[in-house]
């Protein structure tokens, strides 16, 4: 039996015992091979992972200076298979991130006052042995008194490990505003994080 | 009866005479089978996105949120623009879209906040921007975000609004962009 020299599709040779049905029969598994991985790599372009997480509610209480976490917990669409609530990857690869912001003042607005929101991309390697890298984009805005403050920052993360403890986002938001506390919008139209796959580490 | 791979090609088992319709089953079903993957190769080599702008459009300060119009198409490898029919949108089937939308406030006095945001259907998604403008009277405002569109048939669009004095102002330079990221359901 002979191959072709590209994708290694079988033929028989000039010797080989004539067997058609058998021929036939392992050049078609063959193809078959070939056509099962290609399908699978455009299939793996195409469903791209992607998750995009809200906040159910407000979350209020944000204090003039401290730094705090928003805690994400609504679903919004997710093909990942990572735990529900967190915001990991589970595939290697080079994703574009980003987070919606919004927040208003509880009550009394510090005018010209500072919102600062951090998206923080933390991954720990393998290589060297459980390093832990840090990646933050920053934004901010000034509260001109007219209540709500919109933020959009994105970013582009390459993720080189997805082993325990795993590779996640998280937002970081600081309000300075001294005269009342700053609550986070979440519900329909309110705060996002989000990542998407644009690309494999390597050409496959 | 001749057996099959797993993806359907068939073949004639042994024993079984090899004729040329053997040769044209076995043929055909990979035929078939590369008619689809060229179905997905064209998905994932050239992802639809659509680019509009130009057009302006006349606010007052503190009006409720006004579409913007357009008047070019940059570019749309979907047909998700048609501003002959429509100039104020891109129409995009379902699926998750990365969004961008761009304007600029001019001809007015002074600027507390600018605003522009990506709606979809009747959800306004505020994407961004309240710029601080203490110093300056043509903000450019900038919205970009990633927005969930669940229809069979979905309209982006762009609202602004402003706050300020002086007026009614003149918004230019707008551009509305759209790419789609995945379709929701898989392929």
């Amino acid at each position: 039996m002979e191959v072709t020299d590209t994708q290694g599709f079988p033929y028989p040779g000039p010797l080989d015992p004539g067997n058609g049905a058998l021929d036939l029969q392992i050049f078609a598994e063959a193809v078959n091979a070939k056509l099962i991985a290609s399908f699978a790599d455009f299939r793996a372009v195409l469903n791209n992972q992607v998750k995009i997480i809200g906040l159910i509610a407000n979350v209020g209480g944000f204090i003039n200076g401290i730094e705090t976490e928003i805690p994400f917990d609504n679903i919004l669409y997710d093909n990942t298979g990572s735990p529900s609530n967190l915001v990991g990857f589970t595939e290697e690869g080079y994703y574009r991130i980003g987070a919606f912001i919004l927040s208003n003042p509880s009550g009394a607005v510090t005018v010209n006052s500072l919102r600062l929101t951090r998206l923080q991309f933390r991954q720990q390697l393998t290589i060297p042995f459980s390093a832990v890298v840090f990646e933050d984009w920053f934004t901010q805005n000034y509260e001109s008194n007219t209540g709500s403050e919109y933020q959009t920052i994105e970013g582009l993360v390459r993720v080189s490990s997805v082993q325990p403890p795993g590779s996640f986002l998280r937002v970081l938001f600081t309000s300075f505003n001294a005269g009342s506390t700053t609550t986070i919008i979440g519900g329909t139209n309110g705060s996002l994080l989000w990542f998407y796959k644009v690309s494999n580490l390597e050409v496959v | 009866m001749p057996g099959a791979t797993s993806l359907g090609i068939r073949y004639p088992f042994q024993g079984e005479t090899v004729s040329a319709t053997s040769w044209q089953n076995t043929a055909e079903d990979i035929d078939g089978l590369l008619t689809q993957l060229d179905v997905l190769r064209d998905l994932s080599t050239s992802k639809p996105s659509a680019s509009i702008s130009g057009g302006t459009v006349v606010t007052a300060s503190g009006a409720v949120g006004t579409l913007t119009t357009y008047t070019d198409e940059d570019w749309d490898t979907a047909g998700y623009a048609d501003l002959g029919v429509s100039n104020d949108r891109l129409t995009v089937p379902a699926g998750i879209y990365w969004t961008q939308c761009q304007t600029r406030i001019t001809t007015v006095t002074t600027v507390t906040s600018a605003r522009c945001g990506v709606l979809v259907g009747t959800t306004v998604l505020w994407h961004a921007t309240t710029l601080d403008t203490v110093n300056a009277t043509t903000p450019l405002c900038n919205s970009t975000g990633i927005v969930i569109a669940t229809g069979v048939s979905n309209i982006l669009q762009v609202q602004v609004r402003w706050v300020g004095t002086g007026g009614p102002g003149t918004w230019v330079i707008g551009r509305l962009e759209a790419y789609k990221v995945r379709d929701l359901v898989d392929v």
